[in-house]
């Protein structure tokens, strides 16, 4: 869908048309669900945030100023969440004593289509949960998303330079991670 | 130039100066053997883009879900809203209501104040005439308040008199003086024509 046909959605959503938020939360919710999963590593945390965005996203489309596309917005939204998840997760590893992970990984369970997709996700899932989140986050965007440099440094906020350090490093790492496995 | 990993990871994160870059390109070009490597390489980095698979029912259950959500913070936002505006909407229509049916009177000068007071003396049996016509009036100010009824002194008061000195001999004179300055010359003389015609003074 363009950019023109997704403004025109929001557009008569913001005069009343529910349905057009529907089919805007249609066309992006695997984006946000898979940036977020990958960025926070399971699908119980993943949830959480891909609910948050679109909660967001009904709340504040008002405040949309069309200057970018939504997907780059919604993005900037869902990267946000999962960083302040991660960091929020890490402050309560280091207090808990209890391990919370047994029921994620039962909810988590129960979504994968069959046993090699579900091996394959989690190969991958503990690649990048190696790599230190901003190098993370921007090889997502470059290897899964296909965005540019410009694009992910409108999102993250980050310099170019910057960027392009992280993703040297981030693509190094997982060819060294991915040389080890063998 | 090195050929190496680190190369294409430079060049594949965009990290060459442009001469570097132009040369490598050429490279790539030209060697068939370097440009065979340089795509291994892209294709094990790659190779970890897999196009993960969900329940797909997951996908359709999160709008109605959300949507609940969104439902439920629409309630409780309206919820604490009415709270304050029902409590709020009971004390204005009190405070109109009360206002309505008693008004606060204004501008009401000293002069209406007197005029009111004055017409309702009953001159027969007053304490006016006590006031005036009694020789010497020595009290304290409980007396007062006994002997000229208990409202007296709450219209003095309001009459905003000068200061009264409620003082065993010095009342007489205080209060003679002070509020006979506030009698109209002609009201005094009615009040004295009036007193003296129906006592026989």
């Amino acid at each position: 869908m363009s950019n023109e046909e997704e403004f025109e959605l929001i557009k008569e959503f913001l005069r009343g048309k529910e349905k057009a938020f529907n089919k805007l939360v249609q066309i992006h919710q695997k984006n946000i669900y898979w940036l977020a999963r990958r960025m926070v590593g399971n699908h119980f945390d993943a949830d959480e945030i891909t609910q948050q965005v679109i909660i967001i996203m009904y709340q504040k489309l008002k405040k949309f100023k069309f200057n970018s596309s939504l997907s780059t917005w919604l993005y900037k939204i869902t990267r946000t969440r999962s960083l302040n998840l991660i960091k929020r997760n890490k402050v309560k590893n280091f207090f808990s004593l209890n391990d919370s992970s047994v029921k994620q990984k039962a909810t988590e369970d129960n979504i994968f289509v069959d046993l090699e997709n579900k091996e394959k996700i989690e190969r991958v899932q503990k690649l990048l949960n190696n790599l230190p989140v901003k190098q993370r986050e921007v090889f997502l965007f470059r290897n899964f998303e296909e965005l540019n440099y410009e694009e992910i440094s409108k999102i993250t906020g980050k310099s170019i330079g910057a960027l392009k350090a992280n993703y040297f490093h981030a693509s190094k790492k997982i060819l060294e991670m991915m040389k080890n496995e063998n | 130039m090195k050929i190496n990993e680190d190369l294409f990871l430079k060049y594949n994160s965009d990290l060459l100066p442009e001469n570097e870059k132009m040369e490598f390109e050429k490279l790539l070009t030209k060697n068939p053997e370097i440009d065979e490597q340089f795509n291994a390489f892209k294709t094990k980095l790659n190779s970890i883009k897999i196009d993960g698979k969900i329940d797909e029912r997951y996908f359709n259950s999160l709008l109605p879900k959300v949507r609940e959500k969104i439902d439920n913070k629409i309630k409780k936002k309206t919820i604490p809203k009415l709270a304050y505006a029902l409590p709020l909407l009971v004390l204005i229509s009190y405070l109109v209501f009360n206002y309505t049916n008693n008004p606060v009177p204004n501008n009401i000068s000293k002069e209406d104040n007197f005029t009111e007071l004055y017409n309702n003396v009953d001159l027969t049996n007053s304490y006016l005439s006590d006031l005036f016509l009694t020789e010497s009036i020595s009290l304290t100010e409980d007396k007062l308040v006994l002997n000229l009824g208990s409202d007296f002194l709450k219209d003095i008061n309001n009459l905003q008199a000068p200061e009264i000195i409620i003082d065993e001999g010095a009342f007489e004179e205080n209060f003679y003086n002070n509020y006979v300055n506030y009698f109209p010359e002609d009201e005094l003389n009615k009040v004295y024509t009036e007193l003296h015609s129906s006592n026989n003074l």
